[in-house]
């Protein structure tokens, strides 16, 4: 019986979002309060099946469910460390993300769809956590570019139908990239299921040509979801969506999922021996380099917040990029833990923004002169999470910063520290000055829209409760993460544990 | 006792906020409390902590002199301050602001002395560094904006040099975070550069000082006398921790920094004299104080057998300038706003005249302990300077007090509150009392009471005083010209923030970049229209025999 329900539960964690979202889409505009508690009712389900899942795979179980979909590669779903690691950062955000939603599109038109839409995409993040090896990956990983395709273009008008059509361009092309050297590595050796130090180790003298043209496509391919430049350019376009979707795309779904395959292929395709010896580290490890300053230099410009934090991504996401390139221990743990770090801040980040613009309708960062003084939750939740971007113990993102910086030092590559220092201060460069304006500058006499959200006082009723509970939750969760780092229940203690199965195998 | 104890440290402050935030009015006058519990483990340390869901290493303790010596006249010194700044800041309308900054540099500057790993001591020193920043600008206007800014983007610049130093040094000693291991790992080059350049910035010795004679006048009376009394000793301390006891590289960095340090202690004076404001004045005294400390950090490098009396000489000169300094920038507070009578001029000038090194004072026994050390040094022909610098100090505080005088309001006199007073007299009496209830102080001060100590002490003073009264009688006025020195600084610090306002690089027109695309797009269509499914199968193909034939 226990092998049952084993095999089961992560097609349960797939169809616990993607079932609910099917309904959703039959439901009617006026449905509110059924589509609320299914929603609800969804998140929560699949926090305690993770819950499950995290107790299961900490006493040694296995959760997995194979079928067979291609001759060398069936579609199978499987939770191992690495996987839970994305798959609780989701499930966690998701539940936070849905309440935002509620609350942020209160009233609004084709709630449905969006829900609707929201679930599948989550049901495909998923998917792409779980995927046992690389056919499931890329079946997930293109279905998850269709459901948020729709998240995008939400609002309709002309911006986002531009930014939709630039999204598609870059994803789908990206796809098809990822499906060639998928393809290529398929007819090489057949797509086994990931496994800690790569599964191409017997293989690796007979093909090296073609296993370095396969690296260089699946990179390219899930470069454009992470961002790396040159192949970044749909991100900050993609900002025109409703904040929980860019919450949803910068922390989790989209942008995670790039990463998360770039960490797949490096640690459970190729394996770390195997990339040293095509010498694949040092081009992907100079192009995360660059990335994270590009990305930083070109945020510095926008005067827009959400184009700003948009930019800010681009250059956060590539730490885990440089970590996974890093090729050393402790680097690596770095990389996994700032797949959860970054998502907690960065969602931080975007339910601010959006808090700022629904309540008092701040967009632009001129606007946000004083805004301390009116919304001082959100703003020190915004601050909290701008020092963490920055790097600013005892925050989570100095904790990845610090171990990247150490195993940076520890494999040698010395350089990177400058990266490091630099990125710090360009970071420090954009957000200071924002924390400056919302603080320390005199407020207006008028807010460019202010809405009547909550009672109107500073405090905790500065705006509706379902934009700020997850706000609080999700700063509280950065914190925490930051300062009991050492903690068995951290991410980065999981992280640690990821990593020892992959370097002592 | 438990040592658990320690957590009470951070944790007091901080409880102490979060309680504010509900009662701010009843609360405020009973926040200096939250120095308590680190003055208490000062007097009565208990075991040493180790919190190791923190980060692995950490450990909180004070069991040395130094550490025990500094976590007691930081909690008195930020005590004190707290209870005046409460009474000071009764009416200001971002009270709130004030005090959640105020607590959170407080933990910090806690927290870095008690550090005893390397990821505390940064943890502390962030916090305070940039919790700081909101003291600074705290009074509206240009001048703090000015001077927060310049500290903000020299605060963070410290602090990535700090971060790359921190990391370089970990690496070097093999992963090892607890400071006492760092004692004895060898240094790089870098490494060293690194952490002196970054801590450097936060301790404010010539040639690093530019941003701590425009921030510390610029903040209100309290958080000067925290920032100049306290928080400026933390970057000193770092060095001390981080950096290893006995190291070729440093010894032979020995001498240059003995040269910035003496640099820096008469710099402060010459740049203090030519001041128009008593605080800013003040400041310039920090900077001319910070190097004496500097002074004993390298004749420590330089001699690393002398390493233990070194280390009681910093933590005598810590607490003794600590506690002074602070005295005044609190007194230069009152007089700015009550008119005071004769007596509270003369409390004045007892922390002043003790800064300078007057019998009877912390200030002579602390002169004494360092003339040995020169003397037994490589370098005993520097001790001259000290007699020199006594001189210095003696006239750059006694103009500062007359600055005072001058800028006092023309109200009838009147005494200050008792909430100011009572912490102001407390702090002005420490320089006289400190030496009978401390027996290493009551030690060195014993050293300095036989008769040719005493004149040695004396006249250097005597000498200031002759000079200051013939300068007051002959009522000589500043040049104009010395008065509006340039300030390049300043004008550095608008000029980055005014590139990073308008970053050089233009933004690009996305309607060409768009329509460009769309042709693109547009041509690539209709060159495959019908035919791209097939192709698509063919790049596939391709690529499968590719693998196929490798």
């Amino acid at each position: 019986m226990t092998g049952a329900w084993t095999t089961f539960l992560p097609l349960a964690l797939v169809l616990s979002s993607l079932l609910p979202g099917l309904i959703i889409f039959t439901l009617r505009e006026d449905q509110v309060r059924l589509r609320i508690s299914l929603n609800l009712l969804a998140a929560t389900l699949k926090l305690c099946l993770v819950g499950v899942m995290l107790w299961g795979v900490d006493r040694g179980l296995s959760f997995r469910f194979a079928i067979d979909f291609l001759p060398g590669g069936g579609l199978v779903l499987q939770a191992d460390a690495t996987s839970l690691q994305f798959i609780t950062l989701s499930a966690v955000l998701w539940l936070a993300t849905t309440v935002y939603a509620i609350g942020y599109l209160e009233n609004s038109p084709l709630r449905s769809r969006f829900f609707g839409y929201f679930s599948l995409c989550v049901s495909a993040t998923m998917g792409v956590a779980l995927a046992g090896n690389m056919v499931t990956f890329l079946l997930f990983y293109e279905l998850l570019t269709l459901a948020t395709f729709p998240l995008v273009v939400h609002r309709g008008s002309k911006k986002a139908l531009h930014a939709g059509r630039v999204y598609l361009a870059y994803t789908m092309g990206g796809g098809a990239l990822l499906l060639m050297g998928v393809a290529l590595l398929h007819s090489l050796i057949g797509s086994p299921e990931f496994q800690p130090g790569g599964y191409l180790g017997p293989m690796l003298d007979a093909h090296r040509p073609s296993l370095i043209l396969a690296f260089a496509l699946m990179i390219a391919g899930l470069g454009v979801k992470a961002a790396l430049i040159p192949l970044h350019g749909w991100l900050p376009q993609a900002m025109v969506a409703p904040a929980p979707v860019s919450a949803l795309l910068h922390a989790v779904a989209v942008v995670k999922a790039g990463a998360f395959g770039i960490i797949r292929v490096v640690f459970d395709v190729y394996g770390v021996e195997q990339m040293q010896a095509l010498g694949l580290a040092t081009p992907l490890l100079a192009l995360a380099a660059a990335t994270i300053l590009y990305g930083s230099l070109k945020a510095l410009q926008q005067q827009e917040l959400k184009k700003r934090l948009a930019y800010s991504t681009i250059s956060q996401v590539s730490y885990i990029t440089l970590g996974v390139a890093l090729l050393g221990p402790l680097a690596a743990v770095a990389a996994l833990a700032h797949l959860v770090h970054q998502g907690l801040m960065k969602v931080t980040l975007f339910y601010c923004a959006g808090n700022f613009a629904e309540t008092l309708g701040i967009h632009r960062i001129r606007e946000m002169d004083g805004v301390g003084k009116r919304m001082p939750v959100t703003m020190t939740a915004f601050t909290l999470g701008a020092l963490g971007m920055i790097g600013v113990p005892p925050t989570a993102g100095f904790i990845t910063k610090w171990y990247l910086g150490i195993g940076a030092l520890d494999v040698g590559q010395d350089w990177v520290l400058l990266v490091l220092v630099a990125s710090g201060l360009l970071n420090a460069a954009y957000f200071m000055p924002l924390i400056y304006r919302g603080w320390f500058s005199a407020p207006p006499a008028q807010w460019p829209e202010e809405r009547n959200l909550g009672n109107g006082k500073p405090g905790l009723g500065e705006t509706h409760w379902m934009l700020l509970a997850p706000v609080i939750f999700t700063t509280v969760l950065s914190l925490l993460v930051g300062i009991f780092a050492n903690t068995e229940l951290s991410p980065l203690a999981w992280s640690q544990l990821i990593i020892d199965r992959q370097f002592d195998p | 006792m438990s040592a658990l104890l320690w957590l009470l440290i951070p944790l007091a402050p901080l409880l102490a906020g979060a309680l504010l935030w509900r009662w701010p009015e009843r609360l405020a006058p009973w926040l200096w409390l939250s120095c308590l519990p680190a003055l208490l483990l000062s007097l009565w340390p208990a075991p040493a902590l180790e919190p190791g869901i923190l980060w692995p290493g950490a450990a909180w303790a004070a069991e040395d002199l130094l550490s025990r010596a500094w976590l007691a006249f930081s909690a008195l010194l930020w005590g004190c301050a707290s209870r005046y700044a409460c009474t000071d800041l009764v009416d200001d309308q971002h009270q709130f602001r004030f005090w959640s900054c105020w607590l959170l540099s407080l933990t910090g500057n806690l927290l870095l002395v008690i550090a005893q790993d390397a990821g505390s001591f940064y943890v502390g020193f962030s916090l305070m560094s940039l919790a700081a920043y909101g003291l600074i600008v705290h009074e509206r206007g240009p001048k703090p904006r000015q001077a927060g800014r310049l500290y903000l983007q020299l605060a963070v610049l410290g602090e990535m040099l700090i971060f790359a130093g921190m990391l370089l040094r970990i690496h070097e000693s093999g992963g090892a975070l607890d400071l006492a291991t760092w004692q004895s790992v060898p240094v790089g080059t870098l490494t060293a550069a690194l952490v002196i350049m970054g801590f450097g910035l936060k301790a404010g010795f010539w040639p690093l000082h530019v941003w701590l004679p425009l921030a510390h006048p610029a903040a209100p009376a309290a958080a000067s006398a925290v920032l100049s009394g306290a928080m400026i000793k933390a970057g000193i301390l770092g060095m001390w921790r981080f950096l290893p006891e006995q190291d070729p590289l440093l010894q032979s960095w020995a001498m240059p920094l003995l040269a910035i340090g003496t640099i820096s202690a008469f710099y402060g004076v010459a740049l203090g004299l030519i001041q128009i404001k008593a605080k800013s004045a003040l400041a310039y005294s920090s900077v001319s104080q910070i190097g004496y400390l500097l002074v004993i950090v390298a004749l420590a490098w330089l001699h690393p057998d002398a390493r233990p009396a070194a280390a009681v000489l910093l933590a005598l000169y810590g607490v003794h300038h600590g506690l002074a300094k602070g005295a005044l920038f609190m007194g230069a507070g009152l007089a700015a706003h009550y008119r005071l009578g004769a007596i509270h001029w003369l409390l004045m000038t007892l922390p002043a005249l003790a800064l300078a090194g007057l019998p009877f004072t912390s200030g002579a026994a602390v002169k004494i302990l360092l003339k040995d050390t020169v003397y037994a040094s490589d370098v005993s022909h520097w001790s001259v300077l000290l007699t020199l610098g006594s001189a210095a100090t003696a006239l750059l505080v006694l103009r500062a007090i007359w600055l005072m005088w001058r800028n006092q309001p023309e109200a009838p006199a009147a005494s200050p509150p008792a909430g100011q007073w009572v912490p102001w007299v407390l702090l002005c009496s420490m320089p006289a009392l400190l030496p009978w209830i401390w027996p290493e102080l009551r030690n060195a001060l014993l050293a300095s009471l036989p008769l040719k100590p005493l004149w040695a002490a004396m006249w250097p003073l005597l000498g200031a005083t002759v000079t200051a009264w013939a300068v007051h009688v002959s009522g000589w006025q500043l040049p104009a010209r010395l008065q509006t020195l340039p300030n390049p600084a300043r004008a550095c610090s608008l000029r980055l923030k005014r590139m990073l306002q308008r970053p050089p690089v233009p933004q690009a027109h996305p309607d060409i970049q768009r329509h460009r695309w769309r042709d693109i797009e547009r041509r690539w269509n209709h060159l495959w229209s019908g035919g791209a499914v097939a192709v698509s199968a063919w790049i596939i193909i391709l690529l499968l025999l590719l693998g196929w034939l490798d």
